[in-house]
């Protein structure tokens, strides 16, 4: 079944990069959810991680840096048969595109965001980016990075999201079972997904989240509070899994148009209601 | 008697203005007339001054008069502030228990209170009295009203009764001002340019619409969210308009009909999505409802200050198409033409209004519903493998669907046939050439000029867009005092087709924009080598009128001699 998906390509990826494994766990999770290539569409913006379409056989629409959610929302709304799945990364989702996030965040149209955070800039050659730690030095932040990182699950959190969970793509049977879920789950889902960057960042690498990160024996991701607790947690442990989860309506279930099926497939409007609405103007 | 009835309302902001204006504008169309109506709103909610200007005639008429037959004075000002605009013997009525000189005491307030009804009801008694001394059917303002508030039988009764209360009181001053009365029967809709550019996304099976609030473009969002669920469309108010272009293009690409509107700011954020229309070939229509700028400028007003900017737009080269509707019945037509080329071409179409087209109020003949016909220009099946960019004619490649066909990819990333990311030289240019190519078809795609008035004349003016009411008053004016002058309106601006300009050789020709710089005069003259004599440019904000033409168009010819 994976081989649906599998395309041969070349990819512009460095050895090494966390980025295979994650396509690997995507093209993994969408046959472990059934679905045929047709009925995926795969949004992506501009970044090492937004080339992640191009190297899977499915729809691909690969857009502009940091507005892969709007689309992706939008294609929902067109089709909401298809399966949408974003995939970004830090700089593309929290930086350029973090308005998007927010709002999707209140809409929440059933889309997977899948969000390869290495914690630095990797196409532009190493500039911080907004999940860096403190500290953190590269080629621009000489100095080391003077703001605080963003919190990408506590956001999540505290925005009421979905569905909201820490990957790593030094675990691919993990990776492969929690993006799994967040495709099926009817509604937004973040996975935040901690991706080793071997160019550019070399202090978070494959050694270094692979000595903190842990599957929480005993968390109810339904449980907001100790899901709050749980997202503030970073440094020397680091949780992984579905940190939240809160079922609520989605954005495509709030419009009449769509109840009566896709928009893509909806009919004409019959001439007579065109009548009608001209005549409220007599 | 004149052959026309001009009528302004002139108040505060949150006095009703709107109200009445629109209740008494479908007043005078319900019983025939032809009615042009515009307003001059502060950008305010409460206070300021704002006017609504009501011209009422038995010809048809697609820009504002400029001599007030009848004022009502709602704010103790407005007399001051237009006595200038008084014809001889015009009414001034103003809402107090003692009039001033030339003035009509007229105290809407205790008539109202009187009425059952307060403060907020002081627009209904001025419709009654308006009604009275215009000389209309109390009848038919009463079906208004009724209708109006059909849904709440308190409002409806004091509304009634105010108008009622007022109509008398119009009665009892003995003044009347009617205009000349109507040709025939026929009764049109009263409607404004973007409530019929609306219409036309409607008719065009637009399905779906992102925006961001903006005025003056944001009654087009408010309009087509109110039909959403008698249509079946989606209507989403985006976070920003960034996220408005790139939803609509989302949408687009999923196979639907897709649209956005904004003003010149907004357009400004919008410019990558623009850019990246162009490079997957997406169909979208963008309305831009100019206003004046730079920056935030006069957020109430109009201006033709964007033209250059929509047809530069975007970095990078690509084709786009640029319409400009002249009148609310061409707003319509337009909007319906616009999908077409977008789809037909997979290219974004611009669509140029500004807040005189969109807020001011036309009377056009009955909206021809059947005449619409709408292009399918997707393909419904494919065998694979689809290729999204494979070769077409005209550089159109087939348009599929995603979930027909194997797999649709488009890429903002310089892409191949498959719409694939790609680096080499040799793909590369080929692509670029095929986007293109679609150009000569798209530019015989345009329809030429519209053109009024006497084909021999050695003078043209010409203007794009919604100055063509004025243009045409301004052009038969000056026919009339023996200087034949031909009106050019340009509607289908870009991309521009030089062969639509060469009867233009030879003459003279005074291009009338409402901006500063000129800017359809350095295209015709810069692209379409149209010998331009004169410009006619109006900046601060308001319309322009055909006094305002004729008059800087005879000092113009003045130097001339």
């Amino acid at each position: 079944m994976t081989g649906d998906f599998q395309l041969t390509r070349e990819t512009a990826w460095c050895p090494g990069c966390g980025n295979f494994a994650i396509r690997q766990a995507v093209a993994q999770a969408l046959s472990a959810c059934g679905l045929q290539p047709q009925q995926v569409v795969l949004v992506s913006g501009i970044g090492q991680a937004a080339k992640l379409p191009h190297y899977l056989n499915t729809n691909v629409f690969n857009g502009l840096h940091g507005r892969a959610i709007p689309a992706a929302t939008a294609i929902r709304a067109a089709n909401h048969e298809l399966t949408v799945v974003v995939t970004t990364g830090d700089g593309d989702c929290y930086g350029e595109g973090g308005n998007h996030l927010l709002h999707a965040f209140r809409r929440n149209p059933d889309i997977t965001i899948l969000v390869h955070d290495n914690q630095v800039y990797g196409l532009t050659k190493g500039q911080a980016s907004p999940t860096s730690d403190y500290g953190f030095v590269t080629s621009l932040q000489r100095a080391g990075v003077k703001n605080e990182p963003l919190n990408p699950l506590a956001l999540a959190v505290a925005m009421d999201a979905s569905f909201a969970a820490r990957g790593f793509a030094g675990d691919l049977p993990g990776l492969t079972a929690l993006v799994t879920q967040a495709i099926r789950h009817k509604g937004l889902s973040l996975v935040d997904i901690l991706q080793p960057c071997v160019s550019f960042n070399k202090l978070n690498t494959y050694a270094w989240y692979g000595q903190r990160v842990y599957y929480p024996e005993r968390h109810d991701p339904a449980d907001r509070g100790a899901a709050f607790r749980l997202a503030l947690e970073w440094g020397e442990r680091i949780p992984l899994g579905v940190i939240y989860r809160n079922e609520k309506p989605l954005f495509e279930d709030q419009f009449g148009a769509l109840a009566a099926g896709p928009l893509v497939s909806r009919p004409r409007p019959e001439p007579v209601l065109l009548e009608k609405a001209v005549a409220a103007f007599y | 008697m004149p052959d026309e009835l001009n009528v302004k309302l002139g108040g505060e902001a949150g006095q009703g203005l709107q109200s009445v204006g629109l209740i008494l504008g479908r007043l005078y169309a319900r019983s025939g007339f032809h009615v042009f109506a515009n307003q001059d709103n502060e950008s305010r909610i409460r206070g300021g001054h704002n006017f609504y200007q009501i011209r009422v005639a038995a010809h048809p008429v697609e820009t504002m008069g400029e001599t007030i037959h009848l004022l009502v004075d709602f704010d103790g000002k407005s007399h001051r502030l237009h006595a200038s605009e008084l014809a001889a013997g015009a009414v001034v009525l103003v809402d107090a228990q003692r009039a001033g000189p030339g003035e009509t005491a007229l105290p809407l307030l205790d008539i109202a209170r009187a009425a059952g009804g307060g403060d907020v009801h002081r627009n209904t008694v001025a419709a009654g009295a308006v009604a009275a001394l215009t000389g209309q059917d109390q009848e038919t303002l009463a079906a208004l009203l009724a209708e109006r508030f059909a849904d709440d039988a308190n409002a409806r009764e004091i509304n009634s009764a105010c108008a009622r209360e007022g109509y008398r009181a119009g009665m009892a001053t003995g003044r009347r001002v009617a205009p000349p009365p109507p040709s025939g029967p026929v009764r049109r809709p009263f409607l404004n340019g973007h409530e019929a550019l609306s219409l036309g996304c409607l008719a065009a099976d637009c399905a779906f619409m992102a925006a961001y609030p903006m005025s003056p473009s944001t009654p087009i969002i408010t309009y087509l969210a109110g039909q959403a669920d008698t249509f079946g469309l989606v209507v989403e108010q985006a976070e920003d308009e960034i996220a408005a272009v790139n939803m609509a293009l989302g949408a687009s690409y999923a196979g639907v009909r897709a649209m956005t509107a904004t003003s010149g700011g907004g357009f400004a954020l919008m410019v990558e999505g623009l850019s990246l229309a162009g490079m997957l070939e997406l169909p979208v229509v963008v309305v831009i409802a100019q206003r004046p700028g730079p920056a935030t400028g006069l957020p109430t007003r109009t201006e033709q200050g964007d033209l250059l900017f929509a047809i530069h737009a975007g970095h990078g080269e690509f084709p786009r198409f640029v319409l400009a509707p002249a009148t609310a019945a061409e707003a319509f037509s337009m909007a319906v033409r616009a999908f077409d080329l977008a789809e037909r071409f997979q290219v974004p179409v611009i669509v140029l209004t500004d807040q005189h087209l969109g807020e001011s109020y036309f009377t056009p003949e009955p909206f021809p519903w059947g005449d619409v016909t709408v292009g399918d220009h997707r393909l419904t099946s494919a065998a694979p493998p689809y290729r999204r960019y494979a070769p077409g004619p005209d550089g159109v490649s087939p348009l599929a669907v995603p979930g027909t066909v194997d797999a649709v990819v488009v890429d903002s990333d310089e892409h191949d046939a498959a719409g694939h990311i790609i680096e080499d030289a040799a793909t590369r240019e080929a692509m670029v050439l095929k986007r293109l190519r679609k150009l000569p078809a798209m530019r015989a795609a345009l329809r030429p000029p519209l053109r009024r008035g006497p084909r021999e004349a050695p003078d043209v003016l010409l203007g794009w867009g919604s100055t063509w009411g004025a243009l045409c008053e301004a052009g038969e004016k000056l026919s009339a005092t023996g200087a034949p002058v031909e009106v050019w309106g340009v509607q289908e601006l870009w991309p521009l087709n030089p062969e639509h300009f060469t009867p233009l050789a030879g003459r003279r020709v005074t291009v009338v924009e409402s901006n500063a710089t000129g800017q359809m005069a350095g295209l015709l003259s810069g692209r379409a080598g149209v010998p331009v004599r004169h410009s006619i440019n109006r900046f601060d904000g308001r319309p322009l009128s055909a006094g305002y033409i004729i008059e800087r168009f005879k000092e113009a010819r003045g130097h001339d001699r």
